[in-house]
């Protein structure tokens, strides 16, 4: 289940993630990302995101960043 | 939420605050349980404030033009206790004002000495401090002022009047406080986002 963020946006971490056989440790590691960081991320808690942490998160899970992102309308 | 050692500065002003607000209470307590026992801060003599027309002064230099009026204090020695229990009156609301805005400054420094000034908390304080000095103050300054007419005229000093001079200093200072607490309020609404950028 993919957090959804306030605004409606969705990080798609976890599919990622499991697709390339790695762990958020890893990934943080990886991406010199904190877990902390990456966890605000994968559950929707944050409200905004870096051209660099965005870029590295691309460089580490080998994406786009249309992989990671998704928006869907709110509902009202 | 970033902490960090708090200044020394603001160590001492918090300690400093601490003591004022102490010993204003103290005071404040002191001088209402005196006015219901009939003893003021200094026992039973009464200064009086009124005021006295400048045509009454001597041995100014030549040339020297007087005020229309001069403010003056009466010493009223073996005051009654109804004179104590005005003097009590009249110092009574400047001297909540005095403690609410000390109690107020005391919150933001224990904050900036926690190292987390910029929170909703502050704005509120920083708003209501504005309005203890906009409206708190020359509130309090007529208050007293009755008060202080009432003193005058049962120590005899007919015609003390009751006036209050326009609060310049209150409004420009509240002004500027209610400026602050809006910037602080930004602050924080700033502060909301950066800690939900990853």
């Amino acid at each position: 289940m993919v957090a959804l963020s306030e605004y409606g946006v969705a990080v798609h971490l976890d599919e990622l993630l499991e697709a390339r056989g790695m762990t958020l440790a890893q990934l943080a590691e990886e991406a010199d990302i904190t877990v902390v960081n990456l966890s605000v991320l994968k559950n929707g808690r944050a409200k905004a995101v870096r051209f660099s942490t965005l870029a590295a998160l691309c460089r580490a899970l080998d994406c786009q960043p249309g992989d990671l992102l998704s928006w869907t309308p709110p509902r009202k | 939420m970033t902490t960090r050692t708090p200044t020394a500065s603001t160590r001492f002003l918090t300690r400093l605050s601490t003591l004022v607000l102490v010993a204003a209470i103290a005071f404040g307590g002191f001088g209402l349980v005196g006015a219901v026992f009939g003893f003021g801060l200094s026992g039973h003599d009464v200064g009086v404030h009124t005021e006295v027309p400048g045509s009454r002064l001597s041995g100014l230099p030549k040339g020297a033009m007087p005020p229309d009026n001069v403010d003056v204090i009466v010493r009223v020695r073996h005051a009654s206790a109804g004179q104590i229990r005005l003097l009590a009156a009249r110092d009574l609301a400047p001297g909540l004002v005095l403690i609410a805005a000390i109690w107020l400054l005391r919150g933001l420094l224990v904050s900036v000495r926690e190292g987390d000034p910029f929170n909703e908390h502050n704005v509120n304080r920083l708003r209501t401090l504005a309005v203890v000095v906009l409206a708190g103050v020359p509130l309090a300054a007529f208050v007293s002022s009755v008060f202080a007419g009432e003193l005058a005229d049962s120590a005899g000093l007919k015609g003390a009047g009751t006036h209050v001079p326009f609060p310049g200093n209150a409004v420009v200072g509240g002004l500027a406080l209610f400026v602050l607490a809006e910037v602080f309020a930004a602050g924080v609404r700033l502060r909301a986002d950066l800690d939900g950028t990853v």
